[in-house]
């Protein structure tokens, strides 16, 4: 009886461990994924593309490569908890937009440089890749990647401008917003729409 | 006694001084430490209407009147004449690749580069180590103090504004301009200023006039990135996983 529960247990190990290690990403995986973001990156910036359509093609990076959802849950923080779905799908939607034109204009001074992956590293349970921004007679300057695993699929969920911490800006940035329109979250989401 | 030993041991003087005075103490142990955020405050928006009323409208005036390759130049000529103040800093910091770097590019930029006019060393991807008094001051083991918005000078911490008074003591132009050249220098940074002013306009006034609260964005975007760029590492916290507790 005992051998059966030992080799039960056994059984039992091995699938938590195989179910851990699917969703265990790679440094290699995260490296990857910043890779190929960058390459998007680089490929808008030196398109020559009308600014607002540079915008959209920040927005489908942003969604593909990371979880809008996780990082607008970041940024509403206490006061996501307090929203309905319906608000909080309306705020990821209105967040996206608003991120893709704030930082596309950011990333739009990059015209002419190049953004490069130079290392990767796990801290904890999460990736740090870091990239150089190179541009025309300026000193390089690094924009850091955090990658996660969200059920074994490497998704980005923030990034640091020469060590500004984007997600931790924003968040004193919304809930200002959100003082100032008293709390009122269906307000911050249109706030948000009109971001141009 | 030799001026620059006369202006080193001045400094260290000045430095031992700061230090034994010191600054608020960090005591909460908050990343922000803003214990007169009322003044600051008062300040901020001091500074955003020397902005709009002076500094924005006569950046503009400056940049469209003025031919571009002349604005480049004096903004050259004004980072070039700030190169001796950083390798005296990557000196007392024994940042010895610091100020190697930075000493190719001053020999390269005052001759080459006609005083500095051009910036031949970077178009030779020779970058300098950007550095100052607070650097230094970090490196002696000072704390940063409280933050303080100071008229004129924007975001400071204690210990970046006791480096900027020591920035001002430190005149490795003595001798040098004299006279009514006395004021190349300080024109040269003003110009320097307004040509920045007009060059990083969008990403300025993204924060002090899209934002609905400029003081704390501009707060969080100097601390975060002055910590950074002396520390070369990110806050521990930072790294932990959003799926974790989910």
């Amino acid at each position: 009886m005992l051998q059966i529960k030992k080799i039960f247990a056994f059984c039992f190990l091995s699938l938590l461990f195989i179910s851990y290690e699917a969703h265990a990403l790679t440094t290699k995986q995260a490296n990857n994924l910043i890779t190929s973001l960058v390459e998007d990156i680089n490929t808008i910036i030196n398109s020559n593309k009308p600014p607002t359509y540079m915008y959209l093609d920040f927005k489908t990076i942003l969604t593909k490569y990371g979880d809008t959802k996780i990082m607008a849950q970041k940024v509403l923080g206490i006061d996501w908890r307090r929203a309905s779905i319906r608000q909080r799908q309306d705020f990821q939607k209105a967040f996206e937009h608003y991120l893709s034109i704030k930082y596309g204009k950011r990333f739009r001074e990059f015209l002419g440089g190049v953004i490069t992956v130079t290392k990767s590293r796990k801290v904890n349970s999460v990736f740090e890749v870091i990239s150089i921004v190179e541009l025309n007679n300026q000193a390089p300057f690094e924009v850091r990647w955090l990658v996660a695993s969200k059920d074994g699929t490497p998704k980005m969920f923030n990034l640091f401008i020469e060590g500004i911490n984007v997600s931790s800006s924003e968040k004193t940035e919304i809930g200002a917003m959100l003082d100032k329109r008293k709390g009122n979250i269906n307000q911050l989401i249109t706030h948000l729409w009109e971001t141009n | 006694m030799n001026s620059r030993i006369k202006i080193t041991l001045c400094t260290l003087a000045l430095l031992a001084g700061i230090a034994l005075t010191g600054c608020t103490a960090n005591t909460s142990g908050a990343v922000i430490f803003d214990p007169y955020e009322k003044t600051n405050r008062k300040t901020h928006a001091f500074n955003k209407g020397l902005d709009k009323a002076i500094l924005k409208p006569a950046s503009d005036t400056y940049v469209a009147i003025i031919p571009k390759p002349v604005v480049t130049g004096v903004s050259n000529f004004s980072s070039n004449l700030e190169i001796p103040v950083m390798i005296l800093n990557g000196l007392l910091q024994l940042d010895f690749e610091g100020v190697s770097k930075n000493t190719g590019r001053f020999l390269i930029n005052s001759s080459v580069g006609f005083l500095g006019i051009f910036d031949v060393a970077s178009s030779l991807q020779i970058y300098g180590k950007n550095t100052n008094f607070n650097e230094t001051l970090y490196t002696y083991g000072m704390g940063e103090g409280a933050y303080t918005e100071l008229p004129f000078f924007s975001s400071n911490t204690e210990r970046s504004a006791a480096g900027l008074i020591l920035n001002f003591a430190v005149n490795p132009y003595q001798g040098v301009f004299t006279g009514a050249r006395e004021v190349i220098p300080i024109s040269a940074k003003v110009l320097d200023l307004m040509g920045k002013r007009h060059k990083y306009a969008d990403a300025i006034e993204g924060v002090l006039y899209d934002s609905d609260d400029s003081y704390a964005q501009s707060r969080q975007i100097y601390l975060e990135r002055m910590r950074f760029s002396l520390e070369g590492k990110l806050e521990p916290g930072v790294y932990e996983d959003p799926y974790a507790s989910d």
